[in-house]
């Protein structure tokens, strides 16, 4: 019982909301939207969880003074922070928006800004015609870089459309490729979940 | 020679890179910005709405990918309004609310618009793609408050939609999931036009979904944003910008040409 209903819950809903795609029935479709919305607060609870989750690894090792700690107690102060200003006050109260604004979000910039002197440094020192295949990533990563950015056009006119056929042609047709193995894959391990065959979703036996 | 250049301190390309981007942001160097297919098609949809119109934005940029995305959404949001165009704000992404309200706080007070009625934070709802499956098929139900825990059925601007056939766009701003593949799945049988806004790294696995109709326009990264900016006539922070991002191009093909100099010299050298 355990685990049937949970699988018969699961094979039931999923069948449901494809079968929603096919055919068009109001009580069909208004079930599809509750199932939908019931997501939406199932998932809003599993976020809680992740928050206890994080607070249980993370106050542990500030008790156990493990290596790390000093780092788990600032992430403790923000997860406490965040979740008691947004939860008491409101996610639009200036308290939550103060945080957001001038910690979370400058921060997270500045992570991702440092990321240009790691590409130059790396540039440098790793990114070498060591082989055929690495010398035309290397020409198309040039050209590229040129065809996007305004200097480009400015070097020679033809740098644009040379990037863009490189976007257009051999990037869209591996894109697509992978695109199209993925998506079957993704149909694959549906019918398989639908089916009661992949069971992972529910744990170890 | 290949020794001078194996040679060279990362902290040197650190600090050349600095200064060089450093420079244009200080003098600007005017370079010519030129509009590409993607943007171009994305302006085409835009401009085309009438006055009424209702569209939806989402923004589910974090906000490490902000500076790249974000001033794509500033500048559609000003060229929207601009037209009188009335904009349904929401997010799947628990960062999102936050940034989209930085967008729209301008418009709070004062230049002739009313939030509301105008324009609408819906917040943020959890769940990633079913959420928007959510959204899609019933907007209220998904949202029952906004930003500001307004109950949305009170909200002018929302009496007028139920589902998304009840918009003329929807725009998606995203740094990753929930993203265009989302969003193309989950619209797949509603009426709305899909735009799309991405961070740089996201555009070429994008394309596809340009190419083959199912979005009808894509900016991608800080570039498409200044492309939008001199298309709409109004040059802003991504424009700005965009010598900063071509000398810093510059450095960086410099740095490979020399680090390939090296190798090749230091081969040569191997070889004798």
């Amino acid at each position: 019982m355990r685990r049937s209903l949970p699988l018969t819950i699961t094979s039931f809903v999923g069948f449901w909301i494809v079968f929603d795609y096919f055919v068009k029935i109001d009580f069909v479709r208004t079930w599809t939207v509750n199932f939908t919305n019931w997501v939406i607060i199932v998932a809003a609870f599993a976020l809680g969880l992740g928050a206890v989750n994080l607070l249980r690894i993370h106050g542990k090792r500030v008790t156990e003074r493990r290596p790390g700690w000093m780092e788990s107690s600032v992430l403790l102060v923000a997860l406490v922070y965040m979740t008691v200003t947004g939860i008491f006050l409101g996610t639009s109260s200036e308290a939550f928006l103060f945080a957001f604004t001038n910690l979370q979000q400058p921060l997270s910039a500045a992570m991702f800004s440092l990321l240009v002197f790691f590409i130059a440094s790396a540039s440098f020192r790793a990114f070498r015609a060591r082989s055929i295949e690495a010398a035309v990533l290397l020409i198309s990563g040039v050209i590229l870089m040129l065809g996007r950015a305004p200097i480009g056009e400015v070097i020679w006119t033809k740098f644009p459309d040379i990037a863009d056929w490189i976007m257009q042609v051999p990037n869209l047709a591996g894109n697509r490729g992978i695109m199209i193995g993925a998506a079957i894959g993704i149909v694959s391990v549906a019918m398989r979940v639908l089916l009661g065959i992949d069971r992972g979703y529910m744990g170890q036996e | 020679m290949e020794k001078f250049l194996a040679s060279i301190d990362r902290r040197y390309i650190y600090i050349v890179l600095l200064l060089v981007v450093l420079f244009p942001l200080i003098r600007p160097i005017g370079l010519p910005i030129s509009i590409s297919s993607w943007t171009e098609s994305f302006y085409a949809v835009i401009d085309q709405l009438q006055a009424g119109d209702i569209v939806v934005m989402s923004i589910d940029y974090s906000p490490s990918g902000g500076p790249d995305v974000g001033p794509q959404a500033v500048a559609i949001f000003d060229h929207l309004m601009a037209k009188n165009v009335k904009v349904i704000g929401v997010s799947f992404l628990a960062e999102g609310p936050p940034q989209l309200q930085q967008i729209i706080n301008p418009y709070m007070e004062g230049r002739g618009k009313t939030y509301g009625v105008d324009f609408v934070n819906l917040g943020y709802a959890a769940g990633l793609e079913t959420a928007i499956a959510a959204f899609n098929a019933d907007m209220k139900r998904a949202f029952p408050v906004d930003f500001f825990n307004t109950p949305t059925n009170t909200i002018p601007l929302m009496q007028s939609v139920t589902d998304a056939n009840d918009v003329k766009v929807v725009m998606n701003f995203a740094t990753g999931i929930p993203g265009p593949a989302e969003w193309v799945r989950q619209l797949a049988g509603f009426s709305p036009d899909i735009l799309i806004g991405v961070v740089t790294v996201m555009g070429p696995q994008t394309e596809p979904y340009y190419q083959s109709g199912q979005i009808k326009g894509l900016l991608s990264g800080l570039r498409s944003a200044a492309e939008y900016e001199v298309r709409a006539g109004m040059p802003g922070s991504a424009a700005a910008g965009m010598d900063a991002q071509s000398l810093g191009h510059v450095v960086i093909i410099l740095a490979m040409a020399l680090g390939n100099l090296a190798y090749f010299l230091g081969r040569k050298g191997g070889a004798k």
